[in-house]
């Protein structure tokens, strides 16, 4: 499914020379008022973007500026290599990764074979399966806030990383399920009775047919997976108090309500370093990317 | 005609009913339950025991000393309800929540209607660049966004300001956005809708890249015009869609919680408190967790209560594999 099929034009509208003409012009002028719009939407869209990196490459005397400069006059990396020697700065990246890709995969194993279950079987319970996974979504994460941290203080597990990364499990598990779902039933049963007419046992048929037709949706959905859990700051910083134990974003609000005023920008090149992570990882799957998040909900 | 009528067709995979009719031999299947504990084991820990612990904690008198040292509070009963439903304050941050969810949805899901539209409008110079950019705004995370909107208002150094001075208003030069809720709740309203943008623009424009371009082309020769050719070819292929990317978007607005609560540096006034931050500040700032667990309940039955058309909706799909 891809986004970039518009904008061809099948000709079948018009009759002679003369219609093709004068078609052909209106169309043309339509085309350039929608292009002008087009280009005001991504000049305003992309502003704060711009904003973001033009702040960050800003000595602090040039951004604390009453007349803002529109192109930074004396561009310097300064304020990067400012945010990798400002505290926890390097540990709260290490721990943002860590944490993201370990609830990460966890998730894929344990997430596959629930999706498996759920399109592929019919089994008593299912709906309550299916029910729980979408009770999830309802929850606001701040409910759980107070009894998790109860829980990780009973199991001495608030304070570490491994404690948090199974706290992310309550949203990367049911989305990971869910969104699997869509794509293992889009696979065709007659694959997984032809494999088993072939002799494959079950969970051949599982590993060798199924897992392998899943590899896009493996893809797309840890993904979302992983901004989700690189997002995450509410629970984090209620759970873990200690700051060598929190994440990017616990870095940001710290570095933003700083007690000596704002570094606006340390704290911008923070905020640049921190969504590379999850730009790199948009355009490397960009094809997929629309069927993603819905695939779970269209598909059935 | 019979195509615009179900255009929804071409989304689903060739039908396999006729072989869904053969039933499999009769017998206990213990396949489907391997498959799944480990799925609901980490939901029973993750969500059910939180759940659990909430819906006690509601009936009874928490404060820090009991959350610490880990002792049962007292049992009130529906002490901490019948509270919170007298509290005037709750009824505000209830108003405010479903007005500001209200005006989320409508804003996010028209621009992205528009911007949608636009993309199949425009030539692929324009396009490539927009589809990228989306990417970006996706990728930005949420507190880099807040504080990418906070540093746009800064009274004193913010671009906003300087903008709006420059084009010759009055007032602007140290203004602070946030003293007047409305203006503060405009900035956090747009720093909300620039980010869910991305999400739904791409899922509208994937449904609307489904709809066959001679069907419109049809449509256009037979004297419609460019609203009927969106109602009667466009609209009804990207259905679907819609409903989702509707549903989700109530489903995050009215969850709304960092934009606003690290926007405010974690301190928000009484006027920026919706359900989320009412309930958090109530437990954490006045360390009354019971309370903070029955506002807690109530808003979770609220979204549930809205929700039961996309829960059943969900439901239905799900177990008709």
């Amino acid at each position: 499914m891809t986004v970039g099929t518009g904008g061809r034009y099948t000709r079948i509208a018009t009759t002679g020379p003369a219609h093709r003409r004068a078609g052909a012009s209106r169309k043309r002028s339509k085309k350039a008022l929608w292009n002008t719009i087009g280009v005001l939407v991504f000049l305003i869209m992309g502003f704060p973007v711009y904003w973001m990196i033009n702040t960050a490459l800003k000595k602090q005397n040039e951004w604390q500026n009453y007349t803002p400069h529109f192109v930074p006059e004396h561009p310097t990396f300064q304020n990067f290599t400012g945010a990798f020697h400002a505290d926890n700065f390097a540990i709260s990246l290490w721990n943002s990764f860590v944490i993201t890709i370990g609830a990460v995969l966890v998730s894929l194993v344990i997430g596959f074979f629930g999706a498996l279950a759920i399109a592929r079987f019919h089994f008593g319970g299912k709906k309550v399966v299916i029910f729980t996974v979408l009770l999830v979504q309802m929850v606001p994460l701040v409910v759980l806030v107070i009894p998790v941290t109860q829980t990780m203080q009973d199991l001495k597990l608030n304070d570490t990383l491994l404690g948090i990364t199974i706290t992310y499990l309550v949203f990367t598990v049911p989305y990971t399920v869910w969104t699997l779902r869509g794509f293992i039933s889009n696979i065709p049963r007659e694959l997984d009775e032809a494999a088993m007419v072939d002799g494959c046992s079950r969970w051949q048929t599982f590993t060798r047919i199924i897992l392998p037709l899943t590899g896009p949706g493996l893809v797309a959905t840890s993904v979302y997976g992983f901004i989700q859990a690189w997002n995450e700051f509410i629970l984090i910083t209620t759970i873990n108090h200690d700051h060598r134990k929190q994440n990017m974003q616990a870095w940001l609000i710290d570095t933003a309500v700083g007690s000596r005023g704002t570094d606006w920008g340390v704290l911008m090149a923070g905020a640049t370093i921190t969504s590379v992570p999850v730009v790199i990882l948009f355009l490397a799957i960009q094809k997929n990317l629309a069927t993603g998040l819905t695939a779970g909900a269209v598909k059935g | 005609m019979a195509a615009v009528m179900d255009p929804v067709g071409t989304l689903d995979p060739p039908p396999t009913r006729g072989r869904r009719g053969v039933k499999r031999r009769r017998r206990f299947e213990s396949t489907p339950y391997i498959l799944v504990i480990p799925t609901i084991l980490v939901i029973v820990l993750t969500l059910g025991i939180p759940l659990y612990k909430i819906v006690v904690l509601a009936f009874q008198h928490q404060t820090k000393r009991e959350l610490y040292t880990n002792k049962p509070g007292d049992w009130v009963g529906f002490q901490n309800f019948s509270d919170v439903l007298s509290d005037k304050d709750f009824w505000a941050s209830v108003e405010r929540t479903f007005l500001i969810t209200v005006l989320l949805v409508v804003f996010s899901m028209a621009f992205a209607l528009g911007l949608a539209l636009l993309l199949n409008q425009v030539s692929r110079w324009v396009r490539t660049p927009l589809m990228v950019l989306l990417l970006f705004v996706w990728a930005i995370p949420q507190i880099v966004a807040v504080e990418l909107f906070a540093w746009f208002t800064d009274p004193s150094f913010g671009v906003l300001n300087y903008v709006l001075t420059k084009l010759g208003f009055d007032g602007f030069k140290t203004h602070d956005w946030f003293v007047d809720p409305v203006q503060g709740w405009i900035v956090i309203m747009a720093l909300v809708i620039w980010q869910a943008l991305p999400f739904l623009t791409v899922t509208l424009a994937a449904g609307m890249s489904m709809v066959p371009k001679e069907l419109g082309e049809a449509a256009r020769m037979d004297g419609a015009n460019p609203f009927q050719v969106f109602r009667t070819v466009t609209y009804p292929t990207i259905k679907p869609l819609l409903v989702i990317a509707t549903s989700l978007s109530v489903i995050w607005d009215f969850q709304l919680f960092g934009q606003a609560y690290v926007m405010r540096q974690n301190k928000p006034e009484p006027s920026y408190q919706v359900l989320g931050i009412f309930s958090y500040t109530e437990a954490f700032g006045h360390s009354d967790y019971g309370l903070g667990a029955a506002i807690s309940i109530l808003t979770i039955l609220m979204m549930l209560g809205m929700m039961v058309f996309y829960v059943r909706q969900m439901l239905r799909i799900g177990d008709g594999d």
